[in-house]
Parts: structure tokens; sequence; C-alpha cells
């Protein structure tokens, strides 16, 4: 019994202590570990695939497998989620490749623009509180044609598009060779890309 | 021995014990270590995001060498180059104001906001100092003769990646080459380009700056309303600050 009151008091001092160290001016060395937010790996609705592939909503393409660059002894990992790429036939004739298991990365050129395309289905979650639960839903989306919705943003060297399809995120950023070309800094360019999209060996992704 | 003095030296004790992690950092300059707090920014220059969220525990702070400087390049004043913006405490540059156009949904302004975190590394010097690789990841994108020569990582995590601007636009600068493997800490290019610009002339007039890195986190985000997950910058500045620590203490 003692043993603990000595403790409860040893800690009501070291409290105080503590309190009153805190009490510094505005900038300190940090003591306190930050939070940090957790991720989840999402289920993909490959029937949605299946079902847009038929209708014609979106389109198979039979990527070179050369160009897919991260091959070791010839294999790479087979993404488990759809490679959506933009339908353009000068990208797709370029495209390199990078896959992972539940993501991918790929980089080419549009007509001098550099495109990237990024997918991936670990998402990191939101925690209780965070402030950007709520900026999401004031953030402005609009729609493609095919009724998919998007978010875009303009920033220092280009435009960044993001859009969630099958419970994948994909993002598109496109950049420039000046900052005056206005493909980088309006999102027109960046929409037209992902109006149309393939799905790059729909056979092999699909479980 | 009465309850009083046990109780007083296990105080001690655990004073002892708590004094040791408020130890203050130093850098090799012998210069303390200090930092404003998430979403402080510099008067009137915006409305900054006060998140104290290391997106990305673990992170090797982006530049190879302390002592480096987070603070901000837009508005720095002195100078750009001055002795005034080479020093303690950091300062959150995130969600500074910016061209209208420039969005974010992590900044409480939304438009007209500054998407990263600029860093200097510890002297103004063009195409001196070495970025690393922050993460284990690869090359994900690489456009060296692009506006404010950008380089990004993927990382292995699958989940977030990261973007350097204003990196040399020299091949020889820039040894990590677009789809190319990365180690965590890996010299990945130097920090040179300055865009908008040199001679502060041209439609960026108002953006005079120097040699520094911007860093960006973008991370894939599960939204509560599903339609809306995707892919969103995150304010940096906790997560630099952790890593900032870490190379002080010699563990980067």
């Amino acid at each position: 019994m003692q043993r603990l009151v000595s403790a409860a008091i040893a800690i009501a001092i070291v409290g105080v202590f503590v309190s009153q160290s805190s009490a510094q001016p505005d900038a300190t060395p940090s003591i306190l570990l930050p939070r940090t937010p957790a991720t989840v790996t999402a289920e993909i609705d490959w029937r949605s695939v299946t079902v847009d592939l038929r209708s014609g909503r979106l389109t198979g393409y039979a990527l070179p497998p050369d160009a897919v660059k991260n091959m070791r002894d010839g294999v790479a990992p087979t993404p488990a989620l759809p490679v959506l790429l933009p339908a353009d036939t000068s990208l797709l004739r370029d495209i390199s490749l990078l896959y992972f298991p539940n993501s991918y990365a790929a980089s080419g050129r549009v007509e001098g623009v550099a495109v990237a395309v990024n997918g991936t289905r670990v998402l990191q979650t939101i925690a209780p509180g965070d402030p950007l639960e709520r900026a999401i839903e004031s953030e402005k989306w609009e729609t493609l044609s095919d009724g998919t919705p998007y978010h875009v943003t303009v920033g220092e060297g280009g435009v960044d598009l993001t859009f969630n399809r099958f419970g994948a995120a994909y993002l598109i950023s496109v950049e420039c060779r000046t900052l005056d070309d206005v493909r980088c800094n309006k999102p027109y360019f960046a929409v037209s890309l992902v109006q149309k999209m393939v799905i790059v060996n729909p056979g092999a992704t699909a479980p | 021995m009465s309850l009083l003095s046990r109780s007083v030296l296990m105080a001690i004790g655990l004073i002892a014990a708590t004094t040791m992690s408020y130890a203050q950092l130093t850098d090799p300059n012998g210069a303390v270590f200090s930092f404003l707090p998430p979403g402080d920014l510099k008067p009137d220059t915006g409305r900054g995001s006060v998140d104290d969220t290391n997106y990305i525990p673990g992170m090797r702070f982006p530049i190879e060498e302390a002592p480096a400087y987070a603070n901000t390049q837009k508005f720095a004043g002195g100078g750009n180059c001055g002795m005034a913006n080479f020093r303690y405490p950091w300062r959150d540059d995130y969600c500074e104001r910016r061209p209208k156009k420039q969005t974010s949904s992590t900044c409480p302004a939304y438009s007209g906001v500054h998407q990263g975190q600029d860093i200097r590394a510890k002297t103004c010097e063009k195409d001196l100092h070495w970025a690393v690789a922050a993460v284990d990841g690869h090359v994900a994108f690489d456009n060296p003769q692009g506006p404010v020569s950008t380089l990004e990582i993927f990382s292995t995590s699958e989940h977030f990646k990261l973007r350097y601007l204003h990196m040399s636009d020299k091949d020889a600068d820039r040894p990590k080459k677009l789809n190319d493997p990365v180690a965590r800490g890996d010299q990945v290019g130097k920090v040179g380009k300055i865009a908008r610009t040199d001679d502060c002339g041209g439609i960026y007039s108002d953006f005079c700056t120097t040699t520094h890195l911007h860093f960006e986190i973008f991370t894939a985000v599960r939204a509560t309303n599903g339609a809306r997950t995707g892919w969103r910058r995150r304010p940096p500045y906790r997560t630099l600050v952790d890593a900032y620590e870490r190379l002080l203490k010699g563990q980067p």
C-alpha cells in the first residue's frame, strides 16, 4: 500500500514538473510522438470491371511485356487492381510501368507533356476528427462523360486529377515544359486524358 | 525510509528520465534546433493547417545533411539567401498564400495555397546539396526538363508518393532515373533548379525564390463518402520535423 502511495505522490510531482516544462515558448523540440494514420487494403469490385468491359465503357489493352520495368528474372508482381491508363495511342506506345502487389505506377508522354499515373488499393484511413473528412465533403468534384466523379488540383508544376473506380484510388499527373503552357495550368488537358481509359491485360489482373 | 523521502527519490528518478527526452538537439553547427507549431505561418501570409499528424513514421529527412531550414520562400524577406533565412526556428509554409488556381483540400483556405513545404539546405548554393530518398521505393516520375524539375518516389508501402520539386536539371546531378529502385537515404538528386525565377521576371514575377527543395506528400485516402476516395496532398511539416530530429540524433 505504502509503495502505491509513494508511487502516486511521485507521479504527481512529475506531473507538475512536466506541465511546467511544457509551458515553453512556441519554438521547442518535440517530445511527443505525433499521431499516425492507419491503412486498409480495399476490396476491388471485379464484377463492375467485367460489366464495364462488356458494355464498352472500358476497353482492354494488351501491354507489351517489356513495358513493365521492374521485372526480376522475367517476373513482376501482378497488381491486384485494374491497371487503368489513358487510352492515348502515343502514350501507350512508349509507356513504362512499375508493378507492385496492390498498386502500379506508369509514366509516359503525350504531345510532349509528361504524364504519370498512380493506382492503388492501399488506402490511408481518416482518423476521427481529421479535418480532411470535412474538407473532402466541401471539395469540388466533377463528372467524366462516363459518369465517373473526379477531383482536380492545379499545382506549382502541373495538374493532378484523382478519381476512384472499382474501389481503388487513381491519380493522373501532367507536367509541361513551361509554366505558361495552358495544358498544365488548367484542368482541361488532364480531364481529356481520363475521359477514355483502357484496362491493361484485363484477364491477368482479375482474380 | 519515510514515505515522503521514498516518493521524492522516485520522483527524482522519473524527472531525470523525463528530462532526457527534453534534451535539446543541436545541429552540426552547434545551433539548437527549434520549430514553430504546425500551421503557424508567417503573419499575414495565409492560414495554415494545424495538423500534428506524422503521415510517414520513420521517414528519412529528404536532404542528406543537416543543417537544413524549413521556412517560407515567397515571404522570406531579408534577401532570400540572407542569413536570416538560414536559422531556426523552422516554420510551416504549407497553405501559404499562392495564386488562386492552386488548391488543396487540407488547407483551410482551399484555394490560393502553397501545396508543399519549402526547405533550404545548409547553404544557398545551387546544385551542391543532395536530396535523398526519404523512403524505400521507385522513381516513378522524373521530369528534369520540366518547369520545376520534378522527381517523384512511389513508396513500397504502395499508398503514398513523395514529390520533390526544384531539383537540379543536370543529368549528372540526378543519379536515380525513372523506374530505378531507391533505398531510404540514397542520393536521388541535388537541390538546384530555381523556378519562378532566378530573375524574378515573367508571369510569376511575385515569386522570387532561391535554391530550395519543395517537398510534397501525396497519399491515397479512403473517404467516408466512398465516391470521394482518392489521392490528396497531406501537410508534410510534422513528418519533416520528426525526420529532422532523428537526423540530428544521428539516427536518420
